[in-house]
């Protein structure tokens, strides 16, 4: 199941929060070689882990397997701070119903071969994208790596690029904006076999509103 | 305006525009123009399987100069061409030129080459693209002086890759994985040779076959595929992504 989570119920998800600064760890750091991004205390964190990240977790029972962040484009991230020139020739797009997408990822043990259609990738996809059609976010801004492109084509999303691709961390690299519907969430379903919601019905993250 | 934001606009006005093209033909049509701007006169969009099988049966889009398009699959090149085989292997783009091999272990791979040149291929770009499924595909272009520019290679990466997607929605290919072929390697040649406009025949001489048994896979074609007539074979073959 699909967890949302942002400054207003984190404090129910403190361990997963912490579980998945080490998975990112594991995956960024130690799997992928983003060295960059090292740090002693074996948690995958940077700037933009702050109060204005929302974090989407696939959690099965009580274990982290998935997870992603949306960070708001009126506030500091990615492409804004460090890599702008990503998008230099479409410019950078900002608004309060655009999002940026970073940090997708799913444990070693649930991603299915070299095949990216993967069930965990699928639920954390839709995941985002239901959360997002909920809150009328309707884009999302993402720094991905080229080989991405077919899957996401392949899930009938309307990727603009932004600019030229540049080599980063070794992979060639893009900056897209991607539009965001009701059709996007239906044909990412499609892709998936995935038959409705994958978020946690709305009772179960009901403490939230006791305690506001 | 500086060339850098040239090569910029051209890949993004195509871009712009492959999302109205409907029609595989204007695909073509609107791609090839975009590369013959960079200087590449021939380019070809294609799943990349591996030998021995053939290249034939998973060629998208094929802006090859017919003449060397005939003689590549006549020769079976695809099974040593150095270019496709290096495609396999990476997943970023290359100029044909940075294929290794070894000329004198793999004399084929150097008549491919040398071949080329002689049909006006004298360079080459290859984009690899790995499908959702995770099949190996690619869009590779060549031409007799074109741009090597840094700045153009990135540009053609993007096209590239956006080429290929709308191509493969549009022939409904990025489900390869998923669906059952009915057709057999061979009857899939034969009918691929049926799509160029060759009689059975021609057919026979290419590959080596009698008139009579390239009309008894035809044959056996039409019953599998539901087709009357061996154009309707062929239709729906292509329709199907069989061939």
């Amino acid at each position: 199941m699909i967890h949302v989570i942002t400054s207003d119920n984190r404090h129910l998800y403190e361990l997963e929060l912490l579980t998945h600064f080490r998975l990112r760890h594991e995956i960024y750091v130690v799997e992928r070689n983003w060295y960059d991004l090292a740090r002693a205390d074996g948690l995958e964190r940077d700037q933009f882990d702050n109060e204005d990240a929302t974090y989407i977790l696939a959690i099965d029972s009580g274990q982290v397997i998935g997870g992603s962040r949306l960070v708001p484009t009126t506030r500091p991230h990615l492409l804004s701070e460090v890599f702008p020139y990503l998008a230099s020739v479409r410019g950078l797009p900002i608004g309060v119903d655009i999002y940026e997408w970073t940090r997708m990822f799913v444990i070693k043990s649930r991603r299915e071969g070299r095949t990216m259609g993967g069930q965990t990738r699928g639920m954390v996809i839709c995941g985002v994208l239901e959360h997002c059609i909920e809150n009328g976010i309707t884009s999302l801004t993402a720094l991905i790596e080229m080989f991405w492109l077919p899957l996401f084509h392949a899930m009938g999303w309307n990727l603009m690029p932004l600019g030229l691709p540049e080599l980063i961390n070794g992979e060639w690299s893009i900056a897209v904006k991607m539009a965001i519907n009701e059709d996007t969430l239906a044909s990412t379903r499609r892709f998936h076999g995935i038959a409705g919601r994958v978020h946690v019905p709305a009772e179960a993250n009901a403490v939230t509103q006791v305690t506001v | 305006m500086t060339q850098a934001h040239d090569y910029a606009k051209i890949a993004f006005d195509l871009i712009d525009d492959l999302d109205r093209l409907t029609e595989v033909d204007g695909v073509v049509t609107r791609v090839s123009a975009t590369l013959a701007d960079f200087g590449y006169t021939s380019f070809l969009i294609t799943g990349v399987p591996e030998p021995p099988q053939r290249l034939e049966p998973y060629i998208l889009l094929n802006g090859r100069p017919k003449g060397w398009t005939e003689h590549y699959t006549r020769s079976n090149y695809y099974a040593d061409d150095p270019v496709a085989a290096w495609c396999r292997r990476t997943v970023n783009p290359f100029e044909w030129s940075q294929a290794p091999f070894d000329p004198e272990r793999w004399p084929r791979a150097a008549e491919v080459m040398a071949v080329a040149r002689e049909f006006g291929l004298n360079k080459g770009f290859l984009v690899p693209i790995i499908r959702s499924t995770g099949f190996q595909a690619c869009v590779t272009m060549a031409g007799e002086r074109p741009d090597y520019e840094p700045k153009a290679k990135r540009a053609l990466h993007l096209v590239s890759m956006y080429a290929h997607a709308r191509c493969a929605a549009l022939l409904g290919c990025e489900t390869d994985g998923q669906r059952r072929r009915v057709l057999s390697e061979r009857e899939r040649d034969i009918l691929a040779w049926a799509a160029e406009g060759k009689s059975s025949w021609e057919i026979g001489t290419i590959l080596g076959l009698s008139e009579r048994t390239v009309n008894w896979h035809v044959e056996q074609s039409k019953k599998k595929l539901d087709a009357v007539t061996r154009t309707q074979a062929v239709i729906k073959a292509l329709r199907s992504g069989e061939i």
